[in-house]
């Protein structure tokens, strides 16, 4: 059956295209899916302009897994974007043949001109530096399955927050849930930019501003870390004053609370230690595995047939 | 110089006036403008008294009437902007343009990596509410009055 979060959705370009009962419908789907093959006999384009290995195998085996047969490119060696083809013809060539579009693009914005230009859905698998809408749900399934909820949450987001269009998609997700509650953990050079601030606090999610994560970490029930990259510290003395109070060790660990869980969009740097890998809390890896099963849902909500 | 307005009729008998200008913005209206061209006198006040904002910029340009894409484009750039038409040393009409939800072909976004610089893209801005009142419709950059390019 078709939900009616179904009919309304016709490609996944951006977090700001979901609504919350699209985000539960696409975690639902998630968990329920395992192996049906409910896009059989359908051909899906992963038109990879930049290298991304993790991305590209994690939709490459959501597809698969589904029945679906695969078509495209992984990075641009060979092809004919080297030609100088533009993004639009390379759509309206892929389209002829895919039932949908897998798009990972250097340039911020170019999704949302794919999916203007494509007759067939656009997932967008990370353009530039704005959107990247399955590794926001990928990390929402993780909070959805440790937690068993996304309300009423304490969630610590910690690192750049400025540039890190994780925590970007990710806390206004979040604000969509009632009763969220964010611990924004930055440095000052780094901390989430003014307007969205105010985008989360319209929507009435309570935030806290804290430089250090010792603060924090006895009260939350997620805490997000994030790298901090050395090239966008203005200050380079700065960068090595704050590393330290971002990584997180295990012996940090002692006075949280029972169910905290530890994400990471991944790849880390130093922000976790490897020892923090044998604690109960950590929880990236288990996190990045969601993966395929976040990609299949979204790939079954937007071209998957009725079994 | 007094803190009331002065009256367009002091300045000119025909042209327009455009007043409530944020501080020092003026410059930048009258750029945009492009009158250099038609060598039109104007007159620029920066920094005169205002009620509402404490100081304001206004501009005189005589003989001269904005075209419909003219006045949105300095209400773009000058929010508050009012632009009065004068006649026979007279305000003889006040135009305050209303914005569009979509601005189309006419901002250019001020992302460097935006889709739209490397690629033949119909240019699309929101206007939206807040603090940063312009969002890219491809890139989703949000900026400031201050950052508004025109193409
Ligand atoms: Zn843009």
């Amino acid at each position: 059956m078709m939900s009616t979060a179904a009919k309304t959705l016709r490609h996944l370009v951006s977090m700001s295209d979901l609504t919350r009962e699209h985000i539960e419908e696409i975690l639902h789907r998630a968990e329920s899916l395992s192996s049906q093959p409910t896009l059989e006999g359908k051909q899906i384009a992963l038109l990879f302009y930049e290298n991304s290995t993790r991305t590209y195998s994690s939709f490459r085996t959501a597809i698969h897994r589904l029945g679906g047969l695969t078509c495209g490119f992984a990075g641009t060696a060979g092809t004919s974007v080297l030609k100088g083809e533009s993004l639009h013809d390379t759509i309206k060539m892929f389209e002829e043949y895919a039932d949908a579009i897998v798009l990972r693009h250097p340039r911020d914005g170019a999704s949302r001109w794919a999916a203007d230009v494509s007759s067939v859905p656009v997932i967008n698998a990370g353009d530039g530096q704005n959107q990247h809408p399955t590794q926001t749900l990928l990390d929402l399934l993780a909070i959805k399955r440790t937690q068993g909820r996304l309300t009423g949450l304490k969630v610590a987001m910690v690192g750049d927050l400025k540039y890190g269009r994780t925590v970007r998609s990710l806390s206004q997700a979040l604000s969509l849930f009632e009763d969220n509650e964010l611990f924004l953990v930055s440095p000052p050079s780094l901390r989430l930019p003014l307007d969205q601030v105010e985008r989360l606090q319209e929507r009435g999610t309570r935030l806290q501003h804290c430089q250090r994560l010792e603060d924090v970490l006895s009260e939350v029930d997620i805490c997000y870390m994030t790298r901090i990259q050395q090239e966008r510290m203005e200050d380079p003395d700065e960068y090595e004053r704050v590393r330290g109070f971002y990584r997180l060790r295990a012996k940090d660990l002692v006075d949280v609370k029972d169910n905290l869980k530890i994400l990471h969009p991944l790849p880390r740097v130093d922000e976790i230690a490897h020892d923090v890998d044998r604690t109960p809390y950590a929880h990236y890896f288990e996190q990045a595995k969601g993966g395929v099963e976040a990609r299949c849902a979204v790939l079954d909500l937007l071209i998957g047939g009725p079994l | 110089m007094t803190s009331t307005t002065p009256k367009s009729g002091q300045i000119m008998e025909t042209g327009t006036m455009i007043d409530h200008i944020a501080f020092w913005q003026a410059p930048k209206v009258l750029e945009t403008l492009k009158l250099q061209a038609l060598g039109k006198p104007v007159a620029m006040l920066l920094g005169h008294p205002s009620s509402r904002y404490q100081k304001k910029d206004l501009l005189f340009i005589d003989n001269w009437e904005p075209d419909s894409v003219t006045e949105l484009k300095v209400v773009l750039l000058a929010p508050y902007a009012t632009i009065n038409l004068i006649r026979d040393f007279q305000i003889e009409k006040k135009i305050k343009p209303q914005l569009p939800d979509i601005v189309e072909e006419l901002m250019l976004c001020p992302n460097p990596r935006c889709i739209t610089h490397s690629e033949e893209v119909p240019h699309k801005i929101r206007t939206v509410e807040g603090r940063l009142p312009f969002e890219c419709y491809y890139c989703e950059f949000r900026y400031s009055h201050d950052q508004v390019k025109f193409l």
